[in-house]
């Protein structure tokens, strides 16, 4: 393979996978500044090692495992940050999210559509925080609401969301019976 | 068996928490027992977090699909060690290669948020930014021209001074004026007429400026173009290696360090030093009009709000408000005034007047369609005595108690501009003979302007409009660009 073939391969199989390592890695990192960071040097890092890849595996495996070890990296400068979990617990949900990863393409897709049934102030509500990423305060200012009742409210949503996914799951678990 | 009994309820308020940033020692606890100790916890956590995350990515391309530069130079020197006319024989080079993969995985996504964008300060479009001027006099632009600004896709003209301009792929562009410019987008830009250095690095490689008669593809480099009005262009490598491609007859041509070619609609040729002043003969300027800029903040110039009585909340020392609301209150209208001193009471031949739109923070996007805007010139001259700091709904020159009317006997419509429903940071601008006929019929050297959103809102709460005034941290100031008839020296 000539270093333009091995680029132009690392390219494809990153590009295949990247949507998922953005998801995976905020799953395990909420903040997004935090993620954004881990993320970018787990890109660099897949490609400096990517002489260890064997070609024909699971790229996506693979790079979850480096991402895994970025974020406990990086979660040793953050240390006293008491947003951070400790290692043992990130590690559990690690293997957690490394279960759930298979469901994770079907379940996005059911979160598309679940987003599409909700009613308009509540996906007004959503674009706020999560596309405008306003703050809490903000919002409460702009739909002159409570801060209390905007935690309240993006709690309700997530809640809907959550079980209108989990039955588009089920469901979809019977069509395959 | 949990030593920590806990409802699913209060331990998805946990999760929330956690989501909002809200944990305190005490429930960050509860959370890590929680999660230590059943399956089933982290199972429903992992998953909430998903959800999280997929609201979070949402659609579109995000920073997360960004190429550190740090990677995207070595994949480029990797490519680039054995790869001699990388890109240009491969049908497509890397570079391209990553702007599509990323566009497609942006594609996969696309449609997740179904409502229209609501209003975002943060959100930060266009492929560049000017990060540089040095005596620049701005003509016409499609965009936003003060240091700082986000190119975005359009034309611009720069009557004089010279101007950096970013690219967000890497790639850094001076202009100097005059120099009629178009850009594409973060790899494409063309110069129409005028002068341009250009320094690109590996990561912006297949950079293309494209001029009259030819595309000039860089292979990472540096160098300068010449395109003049009568059709004659040159291009010049200061450093590295670019391809000339020349559109009329399809010839290309590979330009090396120090060579030079000029071209023109018919032919293309290489140049060597000893016949450089040839080169010379092709940095012809262009024709400059008589541009004349002023602002708001200019001299006596003036900018300010009213609003209906009753409007009890939601007001902006940055921007100057719009709104047409359901209700007697919550109304606004912006006014500008002008000191049309600089003009010299010269005929002014073409006028246009631009406004920064900014996102306001204030009402759903998705409860006010696409938005029309009237602008009036206040006619008669006796009212342009108005202050910024007394100005109010029932003083102000020309304004009836309605959200969008004006007394028509006082001020003329002299430009109409729209606003969709999805659009925020962005230039607005009138033209036309209405506004150059109110410029020229001002006898006391001034100009009162009114703008007013004639579309009303669907529902209550709905966007609240807003453009930059004299106060705003980045976006220019209301401006009025004239052309007058006399030229000048």
């Amino acid at each position: 393979m000539t270093d333009q073939d091995r680029v132009e391969y690392f390219i494809s199989e990153l590009a295949k996978v990247e949507r998922k390592l953005a998801l995976h890695t905020l799953t395990m990192v909420r903040n997004e500044t935090d993620a954004e960071d881990i993320l970018q040097q787990a890109k660099l890092v897949m490609w400096r090692a990517f002489g260890q890849f064997t070609p024909g595996t699971n790229f996506g495996a693979w790079a979850r495992k480096i991402i895994l070890n970025q974020v406990l990296t990086y979660r040793k400068k953050k240390k006293r940050d008491p947003l951070w979990f400790n290692d043992d617990i990130l590690l559990l949900v690690a293997e957690e999210v490394e279960q759930a990863n298979e469901a994770l393409e079907y379940q996005q897709a059911a979160l598309k559509e679940c987003v599409t049934k909700l009613p308009t102030d509540h996906r007004d509500i959503l674009q706020l925080r999560y596309f405008g990423k306003r703050s809490i305060e903000e919002i409460a200012t702009s739909c002159e609401r409570t801060e209390g009742a905007v935690y309240r409210l993006l709690s309700r949503i997530r809640k809907n969301l959550h079980d209108c996914i989990s039955s588009s799951t089920r469901q979809e678990a019977l069509n395959h019976v | 068996m949990s030593e920590h009994p806990m409802n699913d309820e209060d331990f998805r308020a946990l999760c929330d928490a956690h989501l909002d940033g809200t944990l305190t020692p005490d429930t960050r606890e509860l959370l890590t027992n929680q999660l230590r100790d059943l399956q089933k916890r982290r199972r429903f956590f992992v998953e909430y977090c998903q959800l999280d995350a997929g609201l979070k990515l949402g659609s579109g391309a995000s920073a997360f699909d960004r190429m550190p530069a740090e990677l995207a130079e070595e994949l480029a020197q990797t490519a680039d060690s054995n790869i001699v006319e990388f890109p240009a024989k491969r049908g497509i080079g890397l570079r391209e290669w990553c702007l599509a993969a990323a566009a497609c995985v942006a594609f996969l996504f696309a449609g997740l948020w179904v409502g229209p964008r609501l209003a975002d300060n943060r959100q930060t479009a266009g492929v560049g930014w000017i990060s540089e001027t040095r005596n620049c006099q701005w003509g016409d632009a499609s965009f936003a021209t003060v240091k700082g600004s986000r190119l975005q896709r359009g034309d611009l003209f720069l009557a004089a001074g010279h101007a950096t301009l970013k690219f967000d792929s890497g790639a850094e562009v001076t202009l100097e004026g005059p120099a009629r410019f178009e850009v594409f987008d973060e790899m494409h830009c063309a110069i129409r007429e005028g002068t341009l250095t250009a320094d690109v690095p590996p990561s912006a490689i297949g950079f293309t400026v494209t001029t009259p008669h030819g595309d000039v593809v860089d292979f990472g480099t540096k160098f300068g173009i010449n395109a003049n009005s009568n059709g004659r262009s040159g291009v010049q490598v200061i450093e590295g290696k670019v391809e000339l491609r020349h559109t009329p007859t399809g010839q290309t041509l590979e330009l090396l360090e120090g060579e030079k070619a000029v071209y023109d609609a018919t032919s293309t040729k290489s140049l060597n030093a000893d016949t450089e002043a040839e080169l010379k003969s092709v940095s012809g300027r262009p024709t400059v009009e008589p541009l004349v800029q002023i602002t708001t903040a200019s001299g006596r110039g003036r900018a300010a709000y009213i609003y209906s009585p009753g409007t009890k909340n939601n007001f902006s020392d940055t921007l100057l408000l719009l709104k047409n609301s359901r209700s007697e209150q919550y109304h606004r209208k912006a006014y500008l005034g002008f000191e049309l001193a600089a003009l010299n009471r010269g005929r002014v031949k073409s006028a246009s007047l631009s406004l920064a739109f900014e996102p306001t923070g204030f009402g759903f996007a998705s409860r006010q369609p696409d938005s029309t805007f009237e602008v009036y010139g206040v006619v008669d001259d006796k009212l342009n005595n108005w202050s910024e700091q007394t100005l109010d709904w029932d003083s102000a020159p020309a304004n009836f108690n309605d959200g969008a009317k004006v007394d028509t006997g006082k001020a003329r419509l002299i430009g109409t501009f729209g606003v969709a429903q999805t659009e925020r940071s962005i230039v607005r601008q009138i033209k036309g003979t209405a506004l150059t006929e109110f410029l020229n019929s001002r006898s006391d050297g001034y100009a009162t302007i009114i703008v007013v959103r004639t579309t009303q809102e669907s529902f209550g709460g709905s966007l609240v409009h807003g453009f930059a005034g004299n106060n705003h941290p980045t976006a220019p100031p209301p401006t009025l660009r004239v052309v007058l008839d006399q030229a000048i020296n």
